[in-house]
């Protein structure tokens, strides 16, 4: 793996949103890689910046947030410094997203066909009878029946597992090297999940697209990813391949999501994290999570852990990893 | 088709009140029979007119009566022009229809790329100015907008004629008076619809694929923000019709509007209560017609 | 499977009313000054009324005032013009000035009046209509369904036509032509309104109907209906002007008299017609911004 060359490298990014409340810092200071052909899996709880993550990547952000730092190599050039034409021309065709709803992601006034086919226009040389021929193969391939006919129907008439698949088949269209999919099986329900993560799974293999799945479903990430990213407040707090963060989580904020995830597919009742996520305008000095944390001790609240490489690629941001405080066992 | 034959059926109580708001009206507005003898007259002759009009029945009766002359299509003699009431009125009506349809493709001319260019450039001088615009358009009394135009134009200018028809410049002031109202209307409403559609889920998807901005505005979103703004120009037509009526009378328009006024200030019944149905109906069909559209374009009510 | 999100109940409790003292005061007050077209529109309104008040004080002439000596004056900048006579005068030598003042007492008590005519007979009708549905709604739609097909100024000018137009009948008759806005967006809310747990509690312990309109459904209406009401003040006020302007209006002075006064001499004395319709204008511009404002304040939900 660690030969293999960086597609997507993120340093140090920042994006703030300056609201009339105050500056919110949603992604403060994020730093990851993603390699070709590479499933990674970005989880945390609502709010901790997964998705302004994503759309900062895709050079989405718009009024009031910008990106105030950092950098975004991706193949070697960095999207932060791009024009917006240059950016049209690496959206949908080398980076490609799905997004979390479904039902209120595909315009209702077209055909599906008729939104496949446009990306596929934009972006490669073919007559629209090709393009028509292409969005039908897509439509097949995402394992939709009749695609002839879904073709032509409106996104209205499809149920919200089949929008999803439409919504993939759109990503794929173009072959992108990348694509980033925002929760895209919270708004749907269980076995259509699967069927969902499977079809993405599957696909991101055969073409070997690197894939970068935004969750806070713990579940999701261990069926998909290669690699866990935890993100907590616009930082990634805990950084490992899916069996250390799933045996051995270091940070107690990934402790905690995994206490409250249950391990089987039952219907347990789930166990929600102690106390708030805190208010993005006033964060809490020292470590963001030791308000929340049990385990938190005297210099937690009043300075900043960094991320340190604590085992070969396990990275963490917490004081009580430290070696010198004698590697404080957790979980 | 059900559906239009549907909402074909349901016109028909609409009439039913508003005739039977029109009955109402004349009967509880004084006795015709004052109107139509002269003040000299006597008792015996007022009462021959009567029993000839049928005034001496009761109430439900002579709405049933006024109905059926209603129906087919007899509203009585005008006293202006001493001919049937029907015919004069629908003669007015293509000098209606011509001055509507230009307000109405002015004002669609004037709001798109208004209402456009103040969404995407929200909160700009740009989008003031045309917000101010509009809004000031909304305040300024049809009638005033149409004396003001044929000062500046008519009376200053000289460019367009003051009254009358004729040639494509008689239509120009009229259909400009009629159609800032409704362009301000529209440019207000078309700015929060974009606004609204701008910020939906499909836009951002849009975007995702690498579409240019220019095509997100007028592919994507255009299309979806101008849906409702055919609902409201179509519940706001009547007001617009009203406008018209004004709008005709200052610019001699020998339209509908006019020929109402005109039959009111000589109180000329027939003519009055034909031209009020009329209206109702070219109003009601105005509205199916935009129903119609709506359904055509929005694929998610298609039965 | 997922971390749990914030999942706020809706209260079942009734929208506190109670507070709505002192500190709310303050609470309308701060952005009022922050909103400048807030400030605008109230200002705008404040000095028309102000005007309509006090015009026999501020006006220089009386209205009727007729002047042969000073037939058609101009304003005072133009050649001709006088500070006599600010605004000029019209065909008969009145004083512009002084008519568009005194024509600000109409236009204010026709607008406002027909107004509160129209809120109350849609208030009751929108609050039956909603809460006991039956035939009193489906009445009522068929209304609103014949109110849309007639132009409310038609309506107006039939009545008008065929009555001996007073003040009062002008009143009446906007009142009339207008009440179904309200009845429509009372009925609305009203039916939403009435399956809340609070209302279905009153009902269960065996409140009456008229009181649980009065005191659960009234109050609750009542934002919108401030907010559609000062936006009808703009529209009753250009009724009346239009009214007036085809020769149906009171026979007093109003702002669309003295404009139709104008009309017949566009070409030599601009400013009879020119300057009502700048007062019109205006005063319906600030009440668009007063009431947008209140929308903004009260009731974010209802569009226009
Ligand atoms: N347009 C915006 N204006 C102001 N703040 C914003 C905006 N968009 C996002 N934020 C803030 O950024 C923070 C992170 O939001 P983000 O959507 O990335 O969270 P998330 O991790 O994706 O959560 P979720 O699981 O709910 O999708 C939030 O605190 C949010 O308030
Ligand atoms: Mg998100």
């Amino acid at each position: 793996m660690d030969k293999m060359e960086n597609l997507l490298q993120v340093k140090e990014l920042k994006t703030h949103f300056m609201t009339m409340n105050g500056v919110v810092p949603s992604v403060n200071g994020v730093t990851f890689n993603i390699k070709k052909g590479e499933k990674v899996a970005l989880v945390g709880e609502s709010g901790s910046g997964k998705s302004v993550t994503s759309l900062s990547i895709m050079g989405l952000i718009e009024e009031p947030g910008k990106i105030v730092n950092g950098s975004i190599i991706f193949d070697e050039r960095n999207l932060v410094d791009l024009r917006e034409k240059e950016m049209e021309k690496i959206r949908g065709n080398d980076i490609a997203m799905i997004f979390q709803e479904p039902l209120t992601s595909l315009n209702p006034l077209f055909p599906v066909g008729k939104q496949i086919r446009e990306s596929l226009l934009l972006h490669q040389k073919i007559t629209r009878k090709e393009a028509k021929q292409r969005a039908i193969e897509l439509l097949k391939k995402v394992g939709i029946p009749m695609p002839e006919q879904v073709y032509s129907s409106y996104p209205h008439s499809l149920s919200g597992g089949m929008r999803q698949r439409v919504m993939i088949a759109i990503a794929l269209s173009c072959e992108p090297k990348l694509i980033i999919a925002d929760e895209p099986t919270t708004a749907l329900d269980v076995t259509i999940q699967a069927q969902i993560l499977g079809i993405l799974n599957e696909l991101s293999e055969l073409e070997n697209t690197a894939l970068l799945i935004i969750t806070h479903d713990l579940g999701v990430v261990a069926e998909i990813a290669d690699r866990v990213m935890v993100m907590y407040c616009g930082q990634i707090v805990e950084e490992a391949d899916v069996f250390s963060i799933f045996d051995s989580p270091l940070h107690p904020y990934t402790e905690a999501l995994l206490k409250s995830t249950p391990r089987l597919n039952g219907q347990e009742k789930l166990a929600s994290i102690e106390g708030r996520v805190p208010n993005p305008l006033h964060m809490p000095k020292g470590c963001t999570f030791h308000t929340r944390c049990p385990y938190a001790i005297e210099k937690c609240s009043s300075n900043v852990p960094a991320i340190q490489e604590f085992r070969p690629n396990h990275h963490v941001r917490c004081w009580l990893a430290d070696e010198e405080e004698g590697g404080i066992k957790i979980g | 088709m059900k559906y239009f034959l549907n909402r074909t059926a349901q016109v028909i109580p609409v009439l039913l009140i508003v005739s039977f708001i029109l009955f109402f009206l004349v009967h509880i507005s004084g006795d015709p029979v004052d109107i139509m003898l002269s003040e000299n007259a006597t008792e015996e002759d007022r009462e021959t007119l009567r029993q000839s009009l049928g005034l001496d029945k009761p109430f439900i009766i002579q709405y049933f009566i006024f109905l059926t002359n209603m129906i087919t299509g007899d509203f009585g003699k005008s006293i202006i022009y001493g001919q049937a009431a029907l015919p004069i009125v629908l003669e007015r009506i293509p000098a209606t229809f011509e001055l509507m349809l230009a307000s109405i493709i002015l004002s669609t001319a004037i709001a798109i790329p208004l209402g456009v260019l103040s969404a995407v450039k929200r909160n700009s001088p740009i989008d003031l100015l045309i917000s101010g615009i509009s809004i000031l358009g909304k305040a300024m009394p049809n009638f005033w907008v149409g004396l003001m135009l044929i000062l500046l134009f008519s009376v200053n200018l000289k460019i367009f004629p003051v009254s009358g028809t004729g040639s494509v410049f008689h239509l120009v002031l009229p259909a400009i008076t009629i159609g800032s109202a409704m362009a301000a209307q529209m440019t207000r409403l078309l700015r929060s619809n974009m606004l609204d559609v701008l910020s939906q889920d499909y836009i951002r998807t849009a975007k995702s694929k690498g579409v240019k901005r220019l095509s997100i505005v007028y592919i994507h979103a255009l299309r979806n923000s101008l849906l409702p703004v055919i609902t409201v120009i179509a519940l706001q037509i009547s007001t617009l019709v009203g406008g018209a009526l004004i709008t005709e009378t200052i610019f001699s328009w020998p339209g509908l509007g006019q020929l109402t006024i005109e039959a009111i200030n000589a109180r000329d019944m027939a003519v009055v209560q034909a031209c009020v149905i009329t209206i109702a109906v070219f109003v009601i069909i105005v509205n199916l017609i935009a129903d119609l559209i709506y359904r055509f374009v929005d694929p998610r009510i298609r039965y | 499977m997922e971390i749990q999100k914030e999942t706020s109940t809706a209260p079942l409790t009734e929208p506190s009313k109670k507070n709505t003292t002192k500190y709310s005061i303050i609470k309308w007050i701060i952005p009022l000054l922050k909103s400048k077209t807030g400030m605008l529109g109230i200002s705008i309104v404040a000095i028309v009324c102000f005007t309509a008040v006090f015009a026999p004080l501020l006006a220089p002439y009386k209205p009727e005032k007729v002047d042969f000596s000073a037939i058609s004056t101009p304003p005072f900048w133009m050649d001709g013009g006088s500070f006599n006579h600010i605004l000029g005068t019209d065909n008969l030598g009145r004083d512009l000035l002084s008519r568009i003042i005194y024509g600000a007492q109409i236009s204010l008590l026709v607008g406002i009046s027909s107004v509160g005519v129209a809120g109350v007979i849609g208030v009751i009708i929108g609050l039956t209509s909603g809460y006991y549905g039956g035939l009193v709604d489906t009445l009522l739609m068929r209304f609103v369904d014949a109110n849309i097909a007639i132009p409310s100024i038609l309506f107006a000018l039939v009545v008008l036509g065929f009555m001996s137009p007073t003040i009062i009948t002008l009143i009446i008759v906007i009142g009339v032509s207008s009440w179904i806005g309200y009845a429509r967006v009372v009925r609305s809310e009203v039916l939403s309104l009435k399956e809340r747990e609070y209302v279905k509690a009153a009902k269960s312990i065996g409140v009456r109907n008229g009181t649980i309109m009065r005191r659960h459904l009234l109050p609750n209406v009542s934002s919108s209906v401030i907010v559609i009401a000062t936006t009808s003040v703009a529209t009753t006020i250009i009724t009346e002007a239009s009214l007036s302007f085809l020769g149906l209006g009171p026979q007093a002075v109003t702002w669309g008299k003295v404009l139709s006064d104008g009309r017949d001499y566009l070409s030599t004395s601009w400013w009879i017609a020119t300057f009502p319709g700048i007062a019109i204008t205006i005063t319906v511009l600030g009440i668009i911004f007063l009431g947008d404002y209140l929308r903004d304040m009260l009731d974010p939900r209802i569009q226009e």
